[in-house]
């Protein structure tokens, strides 16, 4: 059982409500799994595929969290050891330390700290 | 540098660092809050908890060809992924979770506070007039500490080790 999952979402070219389902369905995946965080490649950019879901998904990110279905979520270009969320993420699941995409400033993804 | 230029440029380099320290001084987190697991065995707590640390885009460097100290200006722009001024170091954003540079960078707070501005400041103009920046000695001393720290198992204090080796300089 792995703590990290990650997930190419963008791989499928789906329309972002396509995304977000399967984004959910991936979330009840990872759960059931054990996983402690998702980390959800999207694409990046503020048109165009890559741009249409960073900036849907991310927006049913900030709901699935008041909903409860996630704890928290970080923006790739935020996961960096200065930031006070990551900092108490990487305590819960030290493993993500040795991510790649740690303080690589990746706008393309999105990390899910699941609940 | 003559012992003159040295005179005329320390009170702006100095003043330099307050500045830029002061910018930062909301951005900058204790060393002890990043979470690294292998520093602690190296640096006491409280150098830990009392040590900054910034990230940002590119490191800021003194711009000591305005000071009138020109022959410095190949340093002045490099593209260091990290700098260190009194207890305070600034790493590259994209180096920020590297453990081995914050050891790096750490090793110079140490010898900051150990010498003290000004004699660290002469010591490092010095060296780095002489050697160059990678030779010069207090950069010497913390790519050796830091050779140590990736490739030996056993911890060491760096405190005690850069009070042996800055005694050693001075004799």
């Amino acid at each position: 059982m792995s703590a990290i999952r990650t997930f190419n979402v963008e791989a499928g070219l789906p329309t972002l409500d396509e995304a977000r389902r399967l984004v959910i369905e991936e979330i009840k995946q990872a759960k059931r799994a054990g996983a402690r965080v998702l980390k959800v490649i999207h694409g990046y950019g503020s048109s165009g595929t890559g741009g249409k879901l960073c900036v849907g998904l991310r927006k049913s990110f900030g709901l699935r969290k008041k909903e409860g279905v996630i704890k928290n979520f970080i923006a790739g270009e935020d996961f960096s050891i200065f930031n006070d969320v990551v900092l108490a993420l990487l305590e819960a699941v030290p493993e993500l330390r040795g991510d790649p995409d740690l303080d690589a400033t990746n706008e393309g993804i999105t990390i899910l700290w699941l609940k | 540098m003559t012992e003159q230029e040295f005179r005329a440029a320390y009170p702006l380099i100095a003043g330099w660092i307050q500045n830029t320290l002061a910018q930062h001084a909301t951005a900058a987190k204790p060393v002890a809050s990043l979470g690294f697991s292998r520093l602690p065995q190296y640096y006491d707590a409280e150098l830990l908890a009392s040590s900054r640390a910034v990230a940002v885009a590119r490191v800021p460097m003194p711009p000591l060809s305005a000071m009138g100290l020109s022959r410095f200006s190949d340093f002045e722009r490099m593209d260091a992924g990290g700098i260190t001024y009194l207890n305070t170091y600034f790493v590259r954003a994209d180096h920020a979770a590297d453990e081995s540079l914050h050891f790096h960078e750490l090793v110079h707070v140490v010898q900051w506070r150990l010498l003290g501005p000004e004699k660290f400041l002469r010591l490092y103009a010095d060296g780095l007039e002489r050697l160059g920046h990678r030779k010069s000695p207090l950069e010497e001393m913390a790519y050796s500490l830091q050779h140590r720290f990736d490739h030996e198992a056993q911890p060491f204090s760096v405190e005690a080790t850069c009070q042996k080796l800055l005694g050693d300089t001075n004799k």
